[in-house]
């Protein structure tokens, strides 16, 4: 017995345990879930310590203020001291600062890529896919994408009953728009479903089948 | 001349004038028949004021001075006035807000229940007296006792005294030993020293206050001021008798304790109130040992009881201005305990004319109504008949004169009768016959407060001279006859209502030592035979027996043990019935009750017990006594309703009406059918609520546990369908990968191909453990070309378990014989930091990688060195800026397993210039990556999708490097997620059309319902 086989077996007995879920919730099932989220939450923390903090501290507060970049990493240090006083009630107010510098700059940077990234970019392939060859394919996205945003739209009209309604026009665009959202959601939980069942092939292969010495 | 029983007992035409002037009647101002006066008199006096001419609105209410024992300021700002033409200070709407400092007077009303306010009357003054300077009050008789009694010789039929039975089916209870009274109830009626000495302390000030002191007959036991305290009029009033008049004794009192504050909030203060209290009842105590006979009258002084009186009244002090009543101003000023409408009104009862009093004594009010000068006798006083009555000649005394009411009294008390003692027993102190004074036999009127005729009609001494008086001067109540009164002897005043609980708390426990004089009082020559006084207790509410009066010898002996105390508390003896009205408003029990809740003080008003109707009274005793009787015992120890007090026990033999036993066992509980129906309903009710309990609790268990038929069929078919091809090929319908490359695939190989080596190529594994069944195979692939390129693959990755995973199959894939013998480099396996980097994971997601792309970049100086310069074991990765400086012209591998991923990196790492991206992910993320590179192609080379493309790739570019079996296997596991996903697939269809199916009917049947 060598250590990869060790781990091959106790691989295999987890799985076990994880897939002993379909005879409902039980102990076993539990207890492999636990020891999964511990290991990754613990590894996690080592992680984070040992190749991020560490490193940070070395490269920016060691040697202190004769490090020339010990102002710029006292600013992490600080937010996260700021991030710490979330912890006491009493001082949480100190911790909103660090925790809107975090917040901030999330969203700056995702909403910038998001721009930049997708909604521009997309846009333009979009635009280009009207082709004389592509003529259908970018159609129906123009006209996918449009009746989508249709139905989302919320604006109708109040009749005297007190009804609201839209608009016919609005409401048949909506109803393909709806259309087009159940196939894009129906496509993409059949693509996780195949995703699934790969892994699980894959867990067959390598988890369980490996123990036949195939 | 016997006693008119139809006429009513309160005739306004007995009033005194005065009364009948100010509107005072018991008929209401519209019943006067005043003539002769020249007064409209159905108006009152102040009716004529002008409102210009009225007086400003006072900051505080003109009260006498001995109210004022604190301070009570009264703001009327937000006050309505009601009519203009009433001054202001009378005019109440509403309640006026009070300050009140000081001491508060009646301690009781600290301590007693509160009961509800009385809208109808907005009390608005509250005195503060204090103990020292409180007007006497009387002594007698509590003012919640006003209601007449029927007379004792006929039964009164318990129903009379119960008009509203609430709870017929209680039992009325015997009263409980004033040791397990509640606090409160100690508190309302335990006296105090400091009682004692402001009901003995003298009154103050004149005038009308005077005259309702006098009234009350509160200074009686001092003979030097009595005759002077009781009215002429009422003097005159009384029926003659030959009795001597005692001598009002002396008792050796005491030294009083300290005055009682009520307004405390201290416990301890509480409780040495009620201490003193007790001592003062103490059996033992030699101050309460009195006897009334002449001869020994240091035996027989009330003083004992009220206190100290000072040994003359004190100087007159002259009342400001301010603290009288406007419409008291205009009255001529008087000196204490001269009385000055009453010896008016005395000297015209004795033939005086009005012409011959002085100035001063006669108000101007009556002048206006007096007889023109000359005019005399009672004939002359036109303005004022009752005063006719009041003549105290005997002659005046006659048939004729006398007024009817009055009438029996004299028939019984003739001058010609001897001034022989009688026992009580044969005949009361009062003297009256109770066979010949009957007012009222067997009748209850509950409209009648007070039974004037009663206190009138006791006898009075002669004042000062202390002979008897064959006439009919009028004689001062003595102290037996305030024991009589106490003690329930009074067949008059016996007649009265008590309420119970007033009674049994507000006297004292029975002294073997309290000796009242009684009828030795008017017997010198047997003092050696005092009469043991009787408690008599008021009727129970609850007892319907005790509704009607017995004799004493059919008393039943508990009764007998009530307590007896001559001294009623202060609260009680402020409030007489006689008073003007505004000073009845002015009740101190009317003062609000202080309560200090968590630091919140709240002013809780309070009215006195009178003011609620007979049925709620009664019913408010009831429910004293009902609460009283739930003990805590009585709660079940078990069951539903465990520990709760007072609840339905349940019946050990259910028993029904129907079959009552003709004999009843003892501890057989009988309930009737509806009692049954009510216990049997609480009963399923507590059924229910267990059932429903315990159906929760094994749907629990059962969630917990439940094997799932349809749930474990599906697992079962898909681990069966998904392992068969492992071990044959008879189930391998899918088609297999396609084995020329694609265009997605074509561009991926080009880029691998244009590595150069020794580049390093940023790979980010962007998928954890969970993903690495269908990311493994592509990640290899990857991994292997970049290898054989001679590249160094620098890994990268946002999530702390894929940088974690990645390290891991690295190190597997570095140590493979195989892989190294298919990267021509044997016993050579690929070592970190050296062969490839797996760097710290990125933290905060798309800023991690916004960090790399300017760490590759060098935009900032920092995150290159910070995101390069250390690997996810925290140790020099080894690349330096060349390495770094690199990146940007080889292409960027992402292994995504979710959408997000794609998205992340497509969003953060761009740059203008760049070199394209390789989308190398799941099957749940190829709609996202082909959407980037469908629609960006110059930016974006791929994608490869998991197994399928893994499986091309390795069979494309892979194949001589790689062994038949791992072909195969790859074949197996195509074959394998293609069967399965077949499988799910015809599952999902079921599932759905079973679904719809059901929901069709659903709707017909609600269909087929509505249309029903």
């Amino acid at each position: 017995l060598n250590g990869q086989l060790i781990a091959t077996y106790v691989a295999a007995v987890f799985t076990i345990m994880v897939f002993s879920y379909i005879l409902g919730d039980n102990f076993l099932y539990r207890i492999a879930v636990h020891l999964f989220i511990g290991a990754a939450a613990a590894y996690i923390a080592i992680v984070s310590v040992e190749s991020v903090l560490i490193p940070w501290v070395r490269l920016t507060l060691e040697g202190g203020f004769g490090n020339p970049l010990f102002a710029i990493g006292m600013i992490p240090i600080l937010i996260g001291v700021l991030l710490l006083f979330k912890t006491s009630p009493r001082f949480s107010r100190f911790g909103n600062i660090g925790l809107a510098v975090v917040m901030g700059v999330g969203a700056a940077v995702a909403m910038w890529g998001a721009v930049a990234g997708t909604l521009i970019p997309v846009a333009g392939g979009v635009a280009r896919s009207f082709t004389p060859g592509n003529a259908i394919d970018g159609f129906i996205i123009l006209f996918g994408t449009i009746a989508v945003l249709v139905y989302f739209t919320y604006v109708g009209r109040r009749r005297p009953s007190g009804v609201v309604e839209q608009p016919l026009p609005i409401r048949a665009v909506g109803l393909i728009g709806r259309g087009v959202v159940v196939i894009t959601l129906g496509a993409t939980y059949a693509l996780v479903i195949l995703s699934a069942l790969t892994v699980f092939t894959g867990v067959l292969v390598n988890r369980l089948l490996i123990l036949r010495g195939g | 001349m016997m006693f008119d029983e139809n006429r009513p007992l309160f005739d306004d035409e007995d009033l005194p004038g005065w009364l009948k002037e100010g509107g005072i009647t018991y008929r209401g101002k519209e019943a006067v028949k005043f003539s002769g006066s020249g007064v409209d008199f159905a108006k009152p006096p102040w009716a004529d004021v002008r409102p210009e001419e009225m007086p400003p609105r006072a900051d505080a209410v003109q009260v006498p001075d001995w109210m004022h024992a604190g301070e009570v300021h009264i703001d009327y700002s937000d006050v309505t006035p009601i009519d203009p033409q009433v001054p202001t200070w009378m005019q109440i709407e509403g309640k006026p807000t009070v300050t009140q400092s000081g001491r508060l007077l009646p301690r009781s009303a600290q301590l007693r229940p509160l009961p509800p306010p009385d809208p109808e009357h907005p009390a608005p003054v509250i005195p503060v007296p204090t103990p020292e300077d409180a007007p006497p009050a009387e002594p007698t008789v509590p003012y919640e006792s006003r209601e007449p009694l029927p007379d004792p010789a006929i039964p009164i039929p318990p129903e009379i005294y119960d008009p509203i039975d609430v709870f017929p089916d209680v039992q009325p209870l015997e009263p409980e030993p004033e040791a397990e009274l509640p606090l409160e109830l100690q508190g309302d009626f335990t006296p105090a020293p400091a009682d004692l000495d402001w009901l003995n302390a003298p009154a103050q000030g004149s005038t009308s206050d005077d005259f309702a002191q006098e009234l009350q007959f509160n200074d009686l036991d001092n003979p030097e001021t009595t005759s002077e305290a009781v009215p002429d009029w009422l003097r005159s009033d009384a029926p003659s008798h030959t009795y001597s008049t005692p001598t009002p004794p002396e008792v050796s009192m005491p030294e009083p304790a300290a005055p009682l504050s009520g307004n405390t909030d201290n416990d301890d203060d509480f409780r040495a109130l009620f201490d003193q209290g007790d001592d003062l009842f103490e059996p033992s105590d030699a101050s309460l040992e009195l006897s009334s006979t002449p001869d020994q009258p240091d035996d027989l002084n009330l003083d004992s009881l009220l206190g100290d009186l000072p040994a003359a009244p004190p100087a007159p002090v002259a009342r400001p201005a301010a603290d009288l009543p406007d419409w008291m101003r205009d009255l001529p000023p008087v000196q204490p305990n001269e009385p000055v409408t009453d010896d008016f009104l005395a000297s015209l009862s004795e033939g005086g004319a009005v012409g011959d009093l002085a100035p001063g004594d006669l108000p101007d009010w009556m002048r206006a109504a007096a007889p023109p000068e000359g005019a005399s006798g009672a004939t002359d006083l036109s303005g004022l008949d009752f005063l006719n009555d009041l003549s105290t000649s005997e002659e005046s005394a006659q048939s004729g004169n006398v007024p009817d009411w009055l009438s029996g009294v004299q028939d019984v008390y003739t001058p010609d009768q001897p001034a022989t003692p009688v026992s009580p027993s044969a005949f009361p102190a009062t003297g009256i016959q109770p066979g010949k004074f009957q007012p009222r036999t067997g009748k209850r009127d509950t409209s009648e407060s007070v039974d004037i005729d009663a206190l009138l009609s006791l006898p009075l001494s002669s004042g000062e001279s202390g002979a008897p008086s064959p006439t009919s001067a009028p004689r001062e109540l003595t102290p037996y006859d305030l024991a009589q009164i106490v003690s329930g002897e009074s067949e008059r005043l016996d007649e009265v209502s008590f309420d119970d609980t007033t009674i049994d708390e507000a006297m004292g426990p029975p002294s073997d030592e309290f000796k009242f004089g009684g009828a030795e009082a008017f017997a010198p020559e047997e003092p050696e035979a005092p009469a043991p006084v009787e408690p008599t207790t008021a009727p129970s509410l609850l007892n319907r027996s005790s509704g009607r009066k017995l004799p004493a010898a059919e008393r039943p002996p508990e009764r007998k043990s009530a307590p007896v105390s001559p001294v009623p508390s202060p609260d009680e003896a402020t409030i007489v019935e006689d008073l003007p009205d505004f000073v009845e408003e002015m009740r101190p029990d009317g003062a609000p009750v202080e309560m200090n809740i968590s630091g919140v003080q709240i002013d809780v008003p309070e009215s006195p017990i009178t003011t609620l109707s007979d049925p709620l009274r009664q019913l408010r005793e009831r429910s004293r006594q009902v609460g009283k009787t739930v003990a805590e015992d009585d709660a079940p120890a078990e069951g539903a309703l465990a520990e709760i007090p007072g609840v339905i026990a349940q019946s050990a033999v259910p028993v029904s009406a129907a079959a009552v036993p003709a004999q009843i066992a003892p501890g057989t509980v009988l309930i009737s059918d509806l009692d049954r129906r009510r216990i049997r309903t609480l009963q399923n009710l507590l059924e229910v609520e267990d059932e429903a309990e315990k159906v929760v609790q094994k749907a629990r268990r059962r969630a917990r546990r439940t094997f799932r038929l349809d749930r474990m069929f599906i697992a079962v078919m898909l681990f069966a369908v998904i392992s068969v091809p492992f071990f044959t090929d008879v189930a391998n319908i899918m088609i297999p990968p396609n084995t020329a490359p694609t265009a997605e695939q074509q561009s991926v190989f080009a880029a691998m191909d244009a590595l150069p080596a020794g580049q390093p190529i940023l790979v980010a594994f962007e998928y954890s453990p969970a993903g690495s069944g269908e990311l493994d195979d592509l990640a290899r692939v990857l991994l292997r070309d970049i290898f054989r390129k001679g590249a160094k693959p620098v890994i990268v990755s946002t999530n702390a378990i894929g940088a974690m995973h990645a390290q891991s199959l690295l190190a597997v894939f570095g140590n493979n014989p195989a892989e190294l013998a298919a990267l021509n480099r044997a016993n050579q396996p690929l070592l970190a930091r050296q062969d490839y980097y797996v760097l710290a994971y990125l933290p905060a997601g798309a800023t991690g990688v916004r960090a790399i792309l300017n760490g590759v970049y060098n935009l900032t100086a920092l995150d290159r060195t910070a995101q390069f310069g250390t690997d996810i074991e925290g140790k020099p990765s080894g690349l330096n800026d060349a390495a770094v400086e690199s990146l940007q012209r080889a292409p960027v591998i992402v292994l995504a397993e979710t959408a997000d991923e794609v998205r992340i990196w497509a969003e953060q790492y761009r740059r203008p210039g760049i070199q394209k991206m390789l989308f190398a992910g799941s099957v749940a993320a190829d709609a996202a990556a082909r959407t980037y590179t469908a629609s960006q192609p110059a930016s974006y080379i791929g994608p490869l999708v998991g197994l399928r493309d893994a499986t091309t790739y390795r069979k494309l570019r892979q194949a001589n490097g790689a062994t038949p079996g791992e072909i195969a296997l790859l074949d197996q596991r195509w074959q394998s997620t293609g069967l399965g996903a077949l499988l799910a697939g015809i599952f999902i269809l079921l599932g759905a059309a079973f679904s719809m199916i059901g929901a069709i009917r659903q709707r017909n049947r609600v269909k087929q319902e509505t249309n029903r």
